[in-house]
């Protein structure tokens, strides 16, 4: 997982022309890819990635109390199948956590 | 309640895999067809995600009466939906009813098929409010669940039980553009079947202020309520067990989200737990969440 994070992160530090816009203007961390991710989509390709951080603490009352951090990780990939070749309107679309 | 919706395992996961085809102007017909949750298409508040506690997510009480696929697994099934007429969308799924467990080692893939695993329908009806009215959806909805083996519990047998829902999402406020100012949702969701079901009414509500200042249009400032009601013979069977609850729950949240970019989202938030099911005593507990899309 952490390997996958830091090819990701490196192909986001590469981008090229996106980089004039404001950082936090643009859609995702990781900007366009130098626009690999437009070329992927392009071929009916959308890959994301979403890390949800919660840091919580039961203030009072119930069972235990205490705080805790916990991270999610939500991956996946929609595609087009009609942009690979196949018929209108066929797609496929995987994710995991 | 868990205090987030993200509760799981912890492991790692396939969690939806399915193949997809639309048909007809602006996707007007939609078949899905492989390895889906339902909480990914049914009873989807716009307004109530903008909650971090479980109760306010997809499929409130029906994550402890269902046997069909919800979050954090997904398991086969088949799902249809149609924009009948421009203002009418009706959305229909039958998945199977036994997902398998959330454990490490099988990674979202123990769902298994068939009579014994049983199978549970949904049906849902969305009608959209006249142009002339404040943005709105209200949503009817029932489920249907075959029973089978091995649900509610290891080896319990479950008979058929069903479902039905009311939700409303609807605009207070909204700005020139027709887009919500002030949004509330309201949810309730029963069944009058008692032996079969674990809660026999869930309700929530609340309301979302988007832009509560005028220097942060893309903040979301949320308050919640959200009440359940456990069965009679649920609750008999807990004390049977020598692990008592309580008659229900309720719980109420105050979030507030502060959207720094289109991919980082921050979200302070505190919630409130009045007369807890396991523990009986009233808790508070402070959270915050951060989001960041790659």
């Amino acid at each position: 997982m952490a390997g996958l994070l830091s090819v990701l992160l490196m192909v986001g530090s590469a981008r090229g022309e996106d980089a004039a816009s404001g950082a936090l203007e643009q859609q995702t961390l990781t900007g366009n890819w130098g626009s690999v991710r437009p070329a992927l989509s392009e071929h009916g390709l959308k890959p994301y990635l979403t890390y949800t951080s919660m840091l919580w603490g039961n203030v009072n009352g119930g069972q235990a109390t205490g705080v805790q951090v916990n991270g999610y990780l939500d991956f996946g990939l929609d595609v087009d199948l009609a942009k690979l070749g196949f018929w209108q309107g066929f797609g496929a679309h995987a994710d995991f956590h | 309640m868990a205090l987030s919706g993200w509760e799981a395992a912890d492991t790692f996961r396939l969690y939806n895999l399915y193949l997809r085809q639309a048909f007809g102007k602006d996707e007007r017909f939609v078949i899905k067809v492989g390895q889906i949750a339902a909480d990914t298409d049914f009873m989807i508040s716009r307004y109530g995600g903008t909650f971090l506690n479980a109760a306010f997510g997809d499929l409130p009480s029906q994550n402890l009466n269902l046997d069909a696929p919800v979050y954090p697994l997904a398991a086969g099934g088949v799902y249809a939906s149609a924009q009948i007429l421009p203002w009418l969308k009706g959305r229909i799924a039958g998945y199977t009813g036994d997902a398998g467990e959330d454990v490490a080692g099988n990674h979202g893939f123990e769902g298994k098929l068939g009579s014994n695993a049983g199978h549970t329908f949904f049906w849902e009806l969305a009608a959209a409010a006249p142009a002339s009215w404040l943005p709105a959806t209200y949503t009817l909805g029932y489920i249907y669940g075959t029973g089978g083996s091995d649900q509610l519990g290891p080896a319990a047998d479950r008979g058929h039980h069903y479902e039905i829902y009311l939700m409303v999402d609807q605009a207070l406020i909204a700005d020139d553009q027709g887009n919500p100012v002030l949004g509330a949702f309201a949810r309730i969701a029963g069944s009058t079947e008692d032996e079969t079901n674990v809660v026999n009414i869930y309700a929530d509500g609340g309301l979302a202020w988007f832009g509560p200042f005028p220097s942060r249009p893309n903040d979301v400032l949320g308050i919640a309520l959200s009440v359940l009601r456990f069965t009679e013979s649920f609750q008999s069977q807990q004390r049977a067990a020598g692990t008592p609850v309580g008659s229900g729950e309720t719980a109420l949240e105050v979030t507030y989200q502060l959207a720094i970019a289109p991919w980082l989202v921050i979200q302070p938030d505190a919630q409130f737990f009045f007369n807890p099911s396991v523990s009986r005593t009233d808790a508070q507990a402070l959270a915050c969440e951060v989001s960041v899309i790659f």
